[in-house]
This record gives structure tokens, sequence and C-alpha cells, in this order.
């Protein structure tokens, strides 16, 4: 019995010691293989990407002025603590976390909605499916002329059609208006991002067996209850792939709103990458404005994290 | 020492585009290449031979290839056997993108600037001290002009174009109301409640940085100022300050005379002009740069250019381009050969031919001055245009502190004089820091 379990490994021990060296360093040479293969592009990223990084973490400790060439000294965690300290950063770190979480609500609900749409047996659904993806392909400079033109005040179609139907005498001055103004670039953004997030969850719809449909139907279950119980749980690693995407691309969106706004009026779509521009640009502070960075970069690793955690641990394996 | 400064600062200028990069947020909107400058054209670091010269201005200023100033520096190129490259950059991100190559050791031979950012950038070392090479020509341009040009003393440009802000009006709806063409703060705001009615308004105004910078005359009229004699401390909050400020501020809160959508000129002059040039707006104060768009726009509207009105006293706000050698720029000589040519009084056709009043003193008593009436009234005025402070942070104190003021002021968040006032501190505190 044992002897029958144990023979292939007998087998297999009993290969020549040359043999045995041999295939020792062919596994050698096997597993070196990918590092040759990766190692440049790794060496290539470090150099790209790791030297900023840490450069940029290492000017946020420093006074650093563009308009003081040469002169920069250590400022420890002053950059940092006079961030932390100012009520207006704080504001502006608050307004990020609100811009983020609502570009989420209104493009993970559209974009489900858009999808379980799409999942049906439409006609056309080809070109449905083709003409929806439109918006996010179009540049965002283009998204800020076709939207300025459409929310103009006096000229744009919006306001126009406002008015004509007698549903607003006076139409806000949207891009303009404190109250509306970020709502408006959340569903300006949406209007360009949801269809990414949307094709991502028709491509984990379109995994789900249709037997699981049928069997709830047969069950009674309706539409709702379908979507909620069947189509949800199976999307799940989508759904978390699409969320974590939203935020970070919102944390991130500095054209979708400096080509509107430019952070304004008084401020009320400062994020923090409009205003890490700013510092830098218009303040040439270059240690602020690279804390703020840091800042950013913090954020997008612990979304990074979470991403790791949830959508890739969640397969058990390598993609 | 220079060798060390622009490490340094070359780190730093990789720094922050990296941590932009880390934080996966592009750049793309703040500058039109690589901040590293490896512009395969020769930048004034690798020419060497004296073959080359890079010349960066505004789109605006450097056209196309055969706009005035590409032609001026094509003639000259052919007969001193040297290739001028001229590269049009956005208005928005030309100081952006001059201060980040110059930080990296880069940055063209001659560049055309804002006089605005004069100091700002001989700071950030992006200019270079003329030193004694203007000594000779500097006489041709008028002192305030000069002052444009300077920062801390000296001289780190030549005044190229100039300009300032004049009371562009509607002759047709001044004259169906039967007003005269304001001269005074009081006949300015009659005007302009008079004209405002229905769809049609009596003033344009702008928000965020336009109606910072639009503020400057009417507090230099009261006999204001910006700053102290020794550039330490914000004034424009005192006594004389707050009463310019409550007249300006005035024309939005209580006389409202401005189309409501002026709320929403932030940052491109066209949003600024477009009242006007449709015919529903009857006055605004711009510079020089608010005729083509009328022009272009608006064939058939009748209208005509005005002093200002004034105060206590006649002042406007100068504005203009000034022509410097960049920093790091290997050929300096030939730089300036090229910057003394294009000001010379033999070229001021390519500047009159851009639509542009050249920066020469001698241009005031021309024939070119007294040819066109609208012309005259922007030459008449370059008497009381005064330039704003010589400050590397000017550029902050006007399109940050000031346009966020502004922009509290007419969305109605803050009362006019506590705006003001707390502006007034964090400019002083920029000042200081």
């Amino acid at each position: 019995m044992s002897t029958v379990t144990d023979s292939p490994v007998a087998d297999r021990s009993g290969l020549t010691p040359e043999l045995q060296a041999a295939r020792r360093r062919k596994v050698r040479r096997q597993r070196l293989a990918p590092v040759l293969y990766i190692g440049p592009a790794f060496l290539a990223i470090a150099v790209i990407i790791g030297y900023p990084v840490v450069n940029a973490i290492g000017t946020s400790f420093l006074d650093a002025s563009l308009l003081r060439p040469g002169q920069d000294t250590f400022a420890g965690l002053g950059n940092y603590l006079a961030l932390f300290g100012d009520p207006e950063f704080l504001t502006v770190l608050g307004r990020t976390l609100i811009w983020a979480s609502s570009a989420l609500v209104v493009q993970l609900g559209l974009g489900l909605l858009i999808a379980n749409t799409l999942n049906k047996k439409l006609r056309a659904r080809g070109a449905i499916r083709t003409t929806l993806i439109i918006p996010w392909i179009v540049p965002t400079v283009l998204v800020a002329l076709i939207w300025r033109f459409m929310l103009d005040p006096v000229s744009g179609p919006i306001n126009e059609l406002l008015r004509s139907s007698g549903l607003l005498d006076n139409p806000p001055i949207w891009l303009a208006d404190t109250r509306f103004v970020l709502p408006v670039l959340v569903l300006i953004s949406a209007w360009k991002w949801t269809p990414f997030g949307a094709v991502i969850l028709l491509a984990g719809m379109q995994q789900i067996p249709q037997e699981q449909h049928e069997a709830a139907m047969v069950d009674g279950a309706n539409a709702w209850q379908r979507f909620r119980n069947v189509t949800v749980p199976a999307i799940r690693t989508s759904i978390a792939l699409v969320t974590l995407t939203t935020i970070s691309g919102a944390i991130n969106n500095f054209n979708g709103i400096w080509m509107f706004t430019r952070g304004g009026p008084a401020g009320a779509t400062e994020i923090l990458t409009t205003l890490a521009y700013r510092t830098a640009f218009t303040q040439f502070d270059f240690g602020k404005a690279s804390a703020i960075s840091v800042v950013i970069f913090a954020m997008m690793m612990m979304i990074a994290v979470v991403y790791f955690y949830v959508v890739e641990g969640r397969k058990g394996g390598p993609r | 020492m220079t060798r060390r400064d622009s490490r340094l600062t070359r780190r730093q200028l990789l720094t922050l585009g990296g941590g932009a990069a880390a934080a996966g947020f592009t750049l793309s909107a703040c500058g039109t290449g690589p901040a590293g400058g490896s512009d395969p054209t020769g930048s004034g670091g690798e020419s060497g031979g004296g073959g080359t010269l890079e010349l960066w201005a505004n789109t605006a200023t450097a056209g196309d290839a055969d706009s005035p100033l590409q032609q001026a520096t094509q003639a000259w190129g052919e007969a001193n056997g040297v290739t001028v490259n001229v590269q049009g950059i956005s208005t928005q991100d030309l100081v952006p993108k001059l201060t980040t190559t110059s930080a990296g050791g880069e940055g063209p031979d001659v560049a055309i600037v804002d006089v605005s950012s004069v100091p700002q950038l001989a700071a950030a070392q992006v200019l270079a001290d003329l030193g004694g090479r203007a000594d000779a020509v500097s006489g041709d341009f008028g002192e305030e002009l000069l002052a444009g040009s300077s920062y801390d003393g000296t001289l780190y440009g030549l005044p190229y174009t100039t300009n300032n802000v004049a009371l562009y009006y509607n002759n047709t709806m001044l004259g169906d109301a039967g007003i005269e063409v304001p001269t005074t703060w009081d006949e300015l705001r009659e005007a302009a409640i008079e004209l405002t009615g229905g769809e049609q308004y009596g003033y344009m105004m702008g928000a965020q940085g336009q109606g910072a910078f639009l503020f400057w005359p009417w507090l230099w009229q009261n006999g204001g100022s910006i700053m102290n004699e020794d550039l330490t401390a914000a004034t424009f909050a005192d006594d004389i300050g707050q009463e310019a400020f409550a007249f300006y501020s005035g024309l939005v809160l209580e006389d409202k005379v401005m189309p409501p959508e002026f709320i929403a000129s932030n940052a491109s002059w066209d949003e600024y002009v477009a009242p006007f040039v449709q015919g529903r707006c009857a006055m605004m104060a711009i510079g020089p740069w608010g005729t083509a768009p009328i022009v272009d726009g608006n064939p058939d509207l009748d209208w005509a250019v005005a002093a200002l009105p004034t105060g206590t006293e006649a002042a406007s706000v100068l504005g203009g381009t000034g022509i410097g050698i960049g920093y790091n720029s290997a050929n300096p000589d030939l730089a300036w050969e090229l910057i003394s040519w294009l000001t010379a009084a033999d070229q001021m056709s390519y500047i009159q031919d851009s639509g542009n009043i050249p920066g020469r003193a001698d241009v005031i008593d021309s024939d070119w001055a007294t040819e066109d009436p609208n012309r005259q009234v922007f030459i008449e005025q370059m008497e009381v245009a005064r330039a704003r402070p010589a400050l590397p942070v000017w550029g902050d104190i006007e399109w940050g502190v000031m346009a966020s003021m502004w922009d509290a002021v007419i969305q109605g968040q803050q009362a006019p004089a506590d705006a003001l006032t707390a502006a007034a501190e964090e400019a002083t505190a920029t000042l200081s820091s």
C-alpha cells in the first residue's frame, strides 16, 4: 500500500545526482526568467514613479519656493502642520470627500441601471451600447466646451429650455452659483465616466448563467428581487472595482473642475488637486504643494490597499 | 554655485511632477509639454553655436507662421544668420511653464511675458538681469513702463507692448437714452442705472481675478494705493480704499447694473466682452484687447472708447508685455541683440500690425497714435496708467487673495468692507511669507 503511493516519489528521487543538479539549474533558470523579463520594466517604473514619489515626500518636508531658487531649508513637519492647522485646507479635504462620494453614488447607481437595462435582450443592443460609450471617449477639453455651451446662462440650450417651457423664469447660472456648481460638476463628470462603469458592470452581468435568473423566476422572484438577490451578489467584484476606480478617479479629477471653474466661485469647487496646482503654480510654494500631493497620495494608497484586499484577494489567486 | 542651485531646483521640479504622478493626477492642463525641457528644437542650454534662439510668448503674441512677431524674428534671423524658434504657449500656462523649465536649468533665450509677472519671473531666475545692457536704450521708454519691467530696482526686460483699461461704450444705447459718455464716478453710476432695464444692462464687471484687476483704477482714482512705499504692507483697505471699494462693489450689490452672468466671467476675457458684443450691455472697462472680439463678433455694433471716468484724479491700470533674456540662455548676447532690435523704433510697425501699442515713448506723438480715435484714448491714458506693485507674489495677491475676496463679495458671502479688510491682512501676510 505504502509502496504504491510512494512509488512516484521514489521514482523522482531515484534520479542520479547529476540529473538532480541539472534539474535544479533548470528550475533556477525558470525562476530567474520572469525576473529578467520584468526587471527592465520594473526598473523603469521605479525610476519614473518611485524616484519622484520619494522626492515629493522629501520636498514636502522642505520650505521650498520657486521664488527663492536654491534656498530650500528643512521644515520638518511644518508644511503638514500648516495644512492641517488651516481651516481652509480642512474644508477642501472635506469637499474632496463629498465630491468623491457623490460621484460614487451617481456613477454606480446610473451604471447599474444602464448595465441591467442593456443586459436584457434589446433590439439594437450593440448600437445602444456603442452610443453609450461615446461620452467616455470624449476628451475632457471637449467635455468642458460642450457643457459650458450647454449651461451658458444666456444662449445655452438648457436655460433656454427652462425658460421657454415656463419651468423657471430666471434659471440659475449653474457654473457660477455656489449652491449648484458642485452638484452640476458631479453630474457632468458622471456623464463622462458612467459609461466606463456601466461597461464593467455589464461584463460582470453577462457572466451570470441565464439559469440562475430562470430559477429565480420559477421561484416567483420579481425583477427587483432578481436584481437584488441574483445579479448584485454575482457581480460583487465588478461593483467593488467600479467603486474604487470611481472614488480614485474623482479624487484625482483635476481637469473636470479646473476647466469649468478653476475651483471657484468663491472656492466652492476647490478640491485637493486644484489646491495643489494653485499652491504650486500661483504661489510657487512647492513644499506645501508637495505636502498636499502626499496627502492625495496617501488617500490613493489606502484605496489601492482596499482594492487589493477586496478585488484581487477575493479571487484567491492571480488573474 | 549656479550648478548646485539648478540641481536643487531640478529636484524640486521632479518632485512635484512626481507627487502629482504618484497621486495619478495628470498635469495635462498645466503645460503643453514635459516640464523637464526635453525640447528637441534646442533651447538655450544647447544652442552653443550661436545659430539658434528660442523665443517664448503667449499664443496671441506668438501667433502663427506669418504673425507680425514671426515676420520680425524671421527678418532679423535671415539678416544675422540665426534661426529663431518662436513658441506660443497659452497665457495661463506661460508663467508655470517658464518657471518649471527654468527650475530644471532650461528655458528659452528670450521671453515675452505679461508685465505683472516680471518680478515673479525675476525672483524665480527665469529672466536674467539686463545689467548695463539696457543703459543706452532705456531712455526710449516711459518711467512707469520701465518700472513695470523691473524688480528690486533692476531692469529684467524692456517694455514690448503696453496697454491700459478704458471705457468702451455702445453709441446706439447711449444715444437712444440721451446719455452723454460719463466722465465722473457719479455720471458712470447714473448712466449705468439709467441704461439697465429689461434685457439690457448698463455696465459689465468680471468675477474672480478679472474683478480684482479692474478694481485698481478706481482705488488709484480715489487717491488710494495698493501697497506702502517699501512694499511691506497692503494699504488698499484704508479709508480711501474702502470708499473706492464701496463704489465699485456698490455697482454690483446696490445698483445691479451688470448682466447677471458676470459672476461666471472668471478667466477668459471672451466671457467678459460677450454681453457688450451681443449689444446687451452698454458699457465696460477693458484694455485694447477688447476691440478684436467686438470687430470679429459683431461688426455692425456702433461703439467707441473713452477715457475711464475719473474720481479725485485720473488713473488707469498699466498692462502689456515685457521682453527679456532667459536666465539659462547660453547666448545672452545674441538674445539681447534680438531684443534691442525688436524694440527699436524701426520695428514698431510689427507691433502696431499686431493691434498692440508699442512700449516706446515716441509712440505717443506719432501719426499712428492719432490716426484712430479709439487708439488715441489708450495712448493718451498712458500718462495716467500705473504699474502694479513689483512683487514676486503679485500673481497670488491679484489672482488668489483678491480674486477670492471679490468672489465672496459678489456671491453675497461677505460684506464688502469686511472682505476688503480681511484681504488686506492676508495680502500683508503673503508679503512676509
